[in-house]
Order: C-alpha cells, then sequence, then structure tokens
C-alpha cells in the first residue's frame, strides 16, 4: 500500500476547471509553477477540482504545454520561439493575463518579453491600438510629447 | 518597462495619461528603467546644440534643445556621469553654480552651493574657469548613495571638491613646490585619481577626508611608459570599479601656447597645424594587486572605450543588453575636438579605432558647418 501511495503521488495530476466549465488535468509537479493554483491546492486539498475563473480552454492548454515542458527541463529557444510563433497579439494578450492571475512567473516573464519584442520601435498610435487604450492627450500635450520622442533615434517601424 | 528600448518607453509615455503616470512613477521611485542605451556624443557650441547616435551613426537635432536652459549660453557642458550632463552656469560674477541636465527628460538638479573662483593673481583678478569636472555616480536625492563632485580648473592647479547637498566645496592646490600640476580627474566610488604630468604620477585624494579641511594626497603610481607625442586621459570601469588611462596618438605635433611664464611642459595646445588623424591607442588599467600597485597594458576584449576630452567610459558589452552588436568589441570609440584654424570643422573627429587590427573607421558628421565648432563629450541617454 505504501508503494502504491509513493507511485501516484510521483505521477499524481490536479483536476482544473476554466472559466467556461472544461476540466483539465496537470502533473501536480507543473501546477506547482503556478503559485495561484498552489495556493487553492494549500487551501482546498488535491482532490478536488480547483475552479480557474478567469482562465478559459482556449489559453490554459497553451499554459499546461509550457510547464509540462519546464517541469522536464525542456524550455529552450528554439520552443520558446515555437510556442509563440503562430499566435497573433491577441492571444499572446490574453495568455500574459492568464500567466498573471495564475502567478505563473516563467511563462509571464516570457511572454512579457515577448510583447515587448512585437511592441519593439512601433508607433504610439499601434501601441494605443494594442492595449485598447484612447488617446486623452490635449493636442498640445502630443505636440510636447512629439519633441520628448525625439530622441527615438531608431525610427518606427511601419505599422501591420 | 524594463524590457523596453528607451526609445519605447518615451512611446509608452506617449500612450495616454494613465499610462504617462505610471512611467512617470515608476521613474521617480526608481522602480525600473527601460534597456541601458549605448553611449552618445553631445556636441554643443555657442551657436549649435545636437547629438552623435552610434545607432544609426548620424547626427540628430532636438527642437527643445532649443529653449532654456540649454539657450542660455553661460552655461557651458563640463562632463557628464550615466545619463546626466554636468553644466556650469558663470552668470553671477565670481562664482560658477553647477547643476546636473538630463538632455532625455529635460530634468535639472541643482547643486545648492555655489562655488567660489580662484583667480590667477589678486592684482590680475581673472576669474579661473572649470574646465572639466566628473561625479562618482547618478545625482541622487533620496540619499541611498553619497555622490561626489571634483572639478579641474583651466590653471591646472587647483581642483573643487563637493559632496552632493554640502554646504560647501572644498578646494585642494597643487604642490607647486613640487612641481605638481593636475591635468586629468576621475572619481571611482570616494576614491579621487588626479594625473599630475609633470611629476608622471597619478595621485589618490580619500573624499571622505574633507570633513576638516582639504583631503591629504599620496603618489599611487608612476604613469605607464608610453611614446612621446601621446595623449593620456583617465577613464573609469565604474561597474568593476576599474581605473583606466588611455592614451592617444596622433599624427601632426601641436603648436603649443606662447606664454614664458609658463613651464614647457604645462603649456597648453594651441592649435594643430594640420587636422590630425589617430594613429593609435594604448590601453592601461590600473593594477592595485602589484606591489608596488602599477599600471597593466591590456586589450579591452570584450569591453569597449568611449573617449572624449570631457568624460571616458569603458565598459563591458554585455551591459548593453540588445544593443551590444551595435559597438565592436574590443575597440575604442573616440570624439574630440582638435583646434585647426586653418580647417576648423576638419578637426571634429568622431571615430572608432579597432585595438585588434589598429584600424581606425571615422564617422561622418553630417551637419551644416556654420559657427563655431562644437566641443564633443559622451553620455548614456536615459530617464533617469
Amino acid at each position: 500500500m505504501a508503494q502504491e501511495a509513493s507511485s501516484s503521488t510521483s505521477s499524481k495530476t490536479i483536476s482544473l476547471k476554466t472559466g467556461d466549465g472544461e476540466i483539465f488535468e496537470i502533473e501536480a509537479s507543473a501546477a506547482k509553477q503556478m503559485k495561484t493554483v498552489q495556493r487553492l491546492i494549500d487551501d482546498l486539498g488535491d482532490d478536488i477540482t480547483i475552479p480557474l475563473h478567469n482562465v478559459f480552454s482556449k489559453e490554459l492548454p497553451k499554459i499546461i504545454e509550457y510547464y509540462k515542458k519546464d517541469i522536464t527541463g525542456e524550455i529552450t529557444k528554439d520552443f520558446e520561439a515555437e510556442f509563440v510563433k503562430d499566435l497573433n497579439d491577441d492571444e499572446v494578450k490574453v495568455l500574459f493575463l492568464a500567466a498573471n492571475y495564475l502567478d505563473a512567473n516563467k511563462l509571464f516573464e516570457f511572454l512579457s518579453q515577448n510583447i515587448a519584442d512585437r511592441l519593439e520601435s512601433k508607433s504610439v498610435e499601434y501601441v494605443r491600438k494594442y492595449f485598447g487604450v484612447e488617446n486623452d492627450f490635449t493636442p498640445e500635450e502630443e505636440s510636447k510629447l512629439r519633441e520628448e520622442r525625439a530622441w527615438s533615434f531608431r525610427g518606427i517601424k511601419e505599422d501591420e | 518597462m524594463n524590457r523596453l528600448s528607451l526609445n519605447d518607453n518615451l512611446a509608452l509615455r506617449a500612450i495616454c495619461r494613465s499610462c504617462r503616470k505610471t512611467n512617470s512613477n515608476s521613474i521617480e521611485n526608481k522602480h525600473c528603467c527601460h534597456l541601458p542605451e549605448v553611449p552618445q556624443v553631445f556636441l554643443r557650441s555657442n551657436n549649435s546644440r545636437f547629438f552623435f547616435s552610434l545607432s544609426e551613426r548620424s547626427v540628430h537635432h532636438h527642437h527643445h534643445l532649443r529653449t532654456p536652459p540649454w539657450r542660455l549660453t553661460i552655461n557651458t557642458c563640463i562632463g557628464s556621469v550615466e545619463g546626466w550632463l554636468i553644466m556650469s552656469d558663470y552668470s553671477e560674477l565670481g562664482f560658477v553654480k553647477c547643476f546636473f541636465l538630463n538632455p532625455v527628460t529635460d530634468v535639472r538638479i541643482m547643486i545648492p552651493s555655489k562655488l567660489s573662483l580662484p583667480t590667477y593673481s589678486s592684482v590680475r583678478g581673472d576669474i579661473i574657469p572649470l574646465t572639466k569636472m566628473v561625479a562618482s555616480s547618478n545625482p541622487n536625492c533620496d540619499g541611498s548613495s553619497d555622490c561626489y563632485l571634483a572639478g579641474l580648473f583651466s590653471d591646472d592647479c587647483h581642483i573643487a571638491i563637493y559632496k552632493l547637498f554640502d554646504k560647501s566645496w572644498t578646494i585642494v592646490e597643487s604642490d607647486k613646490d613640487l612641481g605638481s600640476y593636475f591635468t586629468d580627474v576621475e572619481i571611482i566610488g570616494t576614491k579621487l585619481y588626479v594625473s599630475d604630468s609633470p611629476l608622471d604620477s597619478i595621485l589618490i585624494y580619500c573624499l571622505k577626508d574633507t570633513t576638516n579641511g582639504p583631503p591629504k594626497t599620496k603618489v599611487l603610481a608612476k604613469f605607464p611608459l608610453i611614446s612621446n607625442n601621446s595623449f593620456g586621459f583617465l577613464g573609469k570601469d565604474e561597474a568593476l570599479r576599474e581605473l583606466y588611462f588611455i592614451f592617444m596618438s596622433l599624427n601632426v605635433e601641436p603648436v603649443f601656447e606662447n606664454q614664458d611664464v609658463i613651464p614647457a611642459h604645462l603649456k597648453k595646445i594651441s592649435a594643430f597645424p594640420e587636422p590630425p588623424q589617430v594613429t593609435n591607442f594604448e590601453v592601461f588599467k590600473l593594477d592595485t594587486n602589484k606591489d608596488p600597485i602599477g599600471w597593466q597594458n591590456v586589450q579591452l576584449e570584450d569591453r569597449v572605450a568611449f573617449v572624449s576630452n570631457l568624460s571616458n567610459i569603458v565598459m563591458s558589452r554585455d551591459e548593453l543588453n540588445f544593443n551590444k552588436d551595435l559597438v565592436r568589441e574590443n575597440s575604442i570609440y573616440f570624439a574630440f575636438y582638435f583646434p585647426c584654424p586653418t580647417n576648423p570643422w576638419q578637426g571634429l573627429q568622431l571615430g572608432m579605432f579597432d585595438l585588434t587590427d589598429s584600424s581606425v573607421e571615422y564617422f561622418p558628421v553630417d551637419t551644416s558647418k556654420d559657427g563655431d565648432v562644437p566641443f564633443p563629450k559622451w553620455f548614456v541617454p536615459s530617464v533617469w
């Protein structure tokens, strides 16, 4: 009986339920990397399905995929490049917000860098559109801000 | 924000008021800064102010440089430390007021104590201006660390020392009986290093010792053996707290000032008969592990140096992060003005010397060649 217990611990899985009602299984060691999940396990126990109201079925599989690689030490630059290759800007943003909610630090840091790379040398208008933000500066304020941006020697990439 | 370049950081400030406020708070609280930038050359004369960027290999003029305090011709840039220029204001007779200026944000940090200028003689009364000022660190107003300043006067006999926000400056005079004259200064931490050309020595002062009058000096090391007709500049690697002495050789000998009262070895360069070309650089690093302390002739390897009359920086290319490919390893990026009456603008020389193969590449300074030739100095653009 003791042997069974230890082998079940090493491959123990946790059930996660997304905000849209789908259930996914994740290894306990991968779940540990997400501090929000770990806190819920500590509070609720690991025998019940952990509810994740702010994470949905579109992004949770990607997050699980990332941490499956992480616990086996297989996160490489090539893997990370491939991981985001086919994600559009909105998908990266949603994943980023999910990683923030889950307190999944490694994924959060990686996606922060990816977003910074996507915004590199982009126009102010592009960045506003990316974050869904309205311009609330007066024309005079905008003119002054343009002077500040005169330091942007690299030039601005054309918006896609 | 700490993953963004300066350029993108400034773009973030322009998105909306909330983003600007978040960004400003982050800067004020020194919470996080943008990625490090490659040093740029700031060029200023009475009627021109512009920057040379290594990333674009071109000059840039900024509209806001035409507004005060830049417009005041009595302000002179006498040094730089990281993202700050050190400015001197001679508007009050007999005194100089210094301040730090961040050219990106236009923020000024005034040095509260004005400096009383020494004079050449009590009869003649001509003030002796500052020619160069160095600082131990960025100015900071939160008291987290001390910021020391040291200014070299044009007579080579006086240095003014100040700890930021102290009540007054301390003046150190050279020992003329020993034939001592100060020719360059650099600060690392609380140590002031002074090159004394007549004595061929580096002097050291402990800046913490200024509470009861001027600090005592000690000869730290003799100059390294170098070829004649080399010009030496003190520089530092701030990250590793290492002192460098960088020597530059030119292919043209200068003409010196014709003043009989000044000893030959102290005469200042008056002009070059024709625009000189850089022929060689040698780099020496102070080796404090040796006994006696001495200099090591070194290659920079993965480091890079930025050298000018007023500021000399040595840094690892790794510090430049994503910008590191913009600068070549084991190289010296130089920016000098050599006074050359026959062809003044040819005396402004920006370029790169590769220590690996001793090759030189000059950068074109494409700007209207009107008015005085500006004096170049390196600084690292930053929002703080």
